[in-house]
């Protein structure tokens, strides 16, 4: 392991503060997005090759720290191509996703946005950022449920903008609070 | 007048809660509340195959399961290719209660409860690892992989009396393992586990084996699912042994196309359905299929789709007719839940109170299948099961307000329905009485005559 990231990467530059405040006005144009239920327009902010991964966390010794979360080949609690994101959506619109239906009220928190750093990737520039993410989904009657998690999405600029590739997220929980993860994340 | 049992059926509740329930401390008033029609209200009524909402939620038949159901039963504990060396151990559940799974020296798999001997502190608060020993982390009490107390620290203090044997941890009665699966009972009574299968035992094995019919060994993917759902327990079992009627439930996944072929609704096609039950309150769900022709599963992935072709071949080779009616879904008295085909996985519904349940999930595949066939079944498994799938997300909403609906003051006098049956027939290849796809609910009728059998209802 590196030395700790106590200093970014990414140096202090009047061209850098830019780019932290298009990835946060992005991330959070996201996440306004999908709160809204604007859910087709919600899978632009994604590239046609987007893996949205949720792992699973444990409970393991402190020598696994690092590798609390199930691996590629591993389950998780979400593992996403475009195909299956649209699925996602489409399933929302069909109107018969009883989870979802009538809809959650649902808001994302983005929080504790790093640029952790900016790379040359096949496709293009990709801007990796970490960020802290709590949802809260409300549904019926009920006060609510919580997500509470971390991060990481790469993010790619093309000719259509930024978009992310990848996105992975670790959530607190290693058994989940929630009856079940119809909302999006 | 208060009938506490039905006529029909011996009294097995011990003497102990019969007592409680004569002072109150059970309340019994309601079980025999008059329905609309004014006749009075079994638990389980077997004349009219309907089931009162009591027992999806009351707090006294809670705790009469968890002491005449869950600590006589044989329970699903994990899986043997999650422990596969000595010193592994994998933390699991029985009822309520979290069990310790290990595999000891002697290669035998040992199921004990996680609590020290001591004061009760967890020995164990890892997940899964491996160890040679469990040390309390409140007073050092240290036990070893077979759950045997090895030392206290301080040995002086402690008189001559304190026999360490006396004081290891507590063992389940009896541990069984079956085609990989491991199960464990606190029962000392309870009958040999292929002997508790009973009709169940045969397509079962075939059901958690390799897809071709033979000895090769399956494996777990790592990583468990594991959440809470506000529901009784007895939900999840209904639907997986006996509960082919909710494809309602899954319309938007049907619509959203998410098999693994091409413009399927949520998995690959399967022929006609057949159900049965045994008389321990197994369910089981066969399909029929013509063994002349080939599966065409997995459609998606062209090396999934080639190996489960020639598993296929080989599996009719191996059993002939036979194979053309293999076990699709099950449930194995009282909570252990079998999805045999699309996707593979272990279904455990943990109690955790009456409207509470802690669901887990573990997803299995052959261990020889080739890593791409893995990867690409894993990916449909995580987009079809669990609170994160398209499937079975909804079925968590139907479960938690069906328990909340268990509830309802006004309702208690009107019992759920159970009266769906398209008949009962023989078949040369499906042990038992058989009902056939898909509107009938024998197999539910067939879980809660055993459920009442063991309250003694």
């Amino acid at each position: 392991m590196d030395t700790l990231n106590q200093q970014s990467r990414v140096a202090v530059t009047v061209e850098n503060l830019l780019l932290a405040r298009e990835v946060e006005e992005f991330l959070y144009r996201e996440a306004d997005t999908i709160d809204s239920r604007h859910f087709e327009e919600w899978l632009a902010f994604f590239t046609d090759d987007i893996r949205y991964w949720v792992p699973i966390r444990k409970n393991l010794a402190f020598n696994q720290r690092f590798e609390d979360a199930t691996n590629a080949h591993q389950m998780a609690w979400i593992d996403d191509n475009r195909m299956t994101l649209t699925a996602r959506v489409y399933q929302v619109m069909t109107k018969l996703h009883w989870a979802e239906e009538p809809l959650s009220r649902v808001s994302h928190l983005v929080t504790n946005i790093i640029i952790d750093r900016v790379e040359d990737g096949e496709r293009g520039t990709e801007i990796v950022v970490k960020s802290k993410l709590l949802v809260r989904r409300s549904r019926m009657e009920e006060a609510g449920e919580m997500i509470i998690g971390s991060r990481e999405d790469r993010i790619r600029r093309t000719g259509g903008g930024l978009k992310i590739c990848s996105r992975k997220i670790l959530i607190d929980q290693a058994t989940l609070g929630t009856k079940n993860l119809s909302f999006f994340l | 007048m208060v009938r506490i049992f039905t006529n029909d059926f011996p009294c097995r509740v011990p003497i102990l809660i019969i007592k409680k329930m004569l002072v109150g401390e059970c309340d019994l008033a309601t079980h025999t509340e008059a329905t609309p029609n004014g006749e009075s209200l079994r638990l389980v009524d077997r004349d009219r195959d309907v089931i009162s909402r009591q027992i999806f939620h009351d707090p006294a038949i809670y705790e009469q399961e968890l002491e005449l159901i869950f600590r006589k039963s044989w329970l699903l504990v994990g899986h043997e290719s999650q422990i596969p060396n000595v010193g592994d151990f994998f933390l699991s559940r029985m009822g309520e209660d979290q069990v310790i799974l290990s595999r000891s020296k002697d290669g035998k798999a040992n199921v004990f409860l996680n609590t020290c001997r001591h004061k009760g502190m967890r020995i164990c608060r890892y997940d899964e690892g491996n160890t040679k020993l469990f040390v309390c982390p409140y007073h050092a009490w240290t036990y070893d992989l077979n759950g045997d107390l090895r030392g206290v620290p301080e040995k002086d203090s402690y008189p001559e009396s304190f026999n360490r044997k006396d004081w290891g941890l507590i063992k389940v009665a009896k541990v069984a393992s079956f085609r990989g699966t491991v199960w464990a009972t606190w029962n000392p009574d309870a009958p040999a586990f292929e002997d508790y299968l009973g009709d169940a035992k045969e397509p079962l094995w075939y059901g958690l084996g390799a897809w071709d019919g033979g000895d090769g060994e399956v494996e777990v993917y790592g990583g468990v699912q594991k959440w809470n759902i506000p529901c009784n327990w007895k939900f999840v079992s209904e639907n997986s042994g006996g509960d082919p009627l909710h494809n309602i439930s899954h319309r938007s996944t049907d619509l959203s196309k998410i098999g693994p072929r091409e413009g399927v609704g949520r998995r690959d096609p399967f022929g006609e359905l057949f159900l049965t039950a045994t008389r321990n309150g197994h369910g089981l769900i066969f399909e029929r299929v013509p063994i002349d022709k080939p599966r065409e599963h997995y459609q998606l992935s062209k090396i999934t789709s080639q190996y489960f072709e020639d598993c296929w071949r080989r599996r009719v080779d191996r059993l002939g007719e036979k194979a053309g009616s293999p076990l699709v879904l099950a449930n194995i008295f009282p909570n252990a839940g079998f999805h045999t085909q699309q996707p593979r996985a272990l279904i455990m519904a943990h109690p955790a109170g009456p409207r509470a349940c802690q669901a887990w999930r573990m997803f299995f595949v052959d261990k020889n299948a080739p890593q791409e066939a893995k990867d690409f079944l894993r990916s449909y498994y995580i987009s079809y099961s669990g609170p994160g799938g398209m499937t079975e997300q909804d079925d968590m909403e139907n479960w938690n307000y069906a328990s909340e609906g268990a509830r309802v003051r006004g309702a208690q006098s009107a019992p759920f329905s159970y009266v769906a049956n398209s008949g009962s027939y023989s078949d040369p290849f499906i042990p038992g009485k058989v009902s056939k796809w898909w509107m009938t609910e024998r197999n539910n009728v067939a879980f809660y005559h055993a459920w009442a059998d063991r309250l003694g209802y």
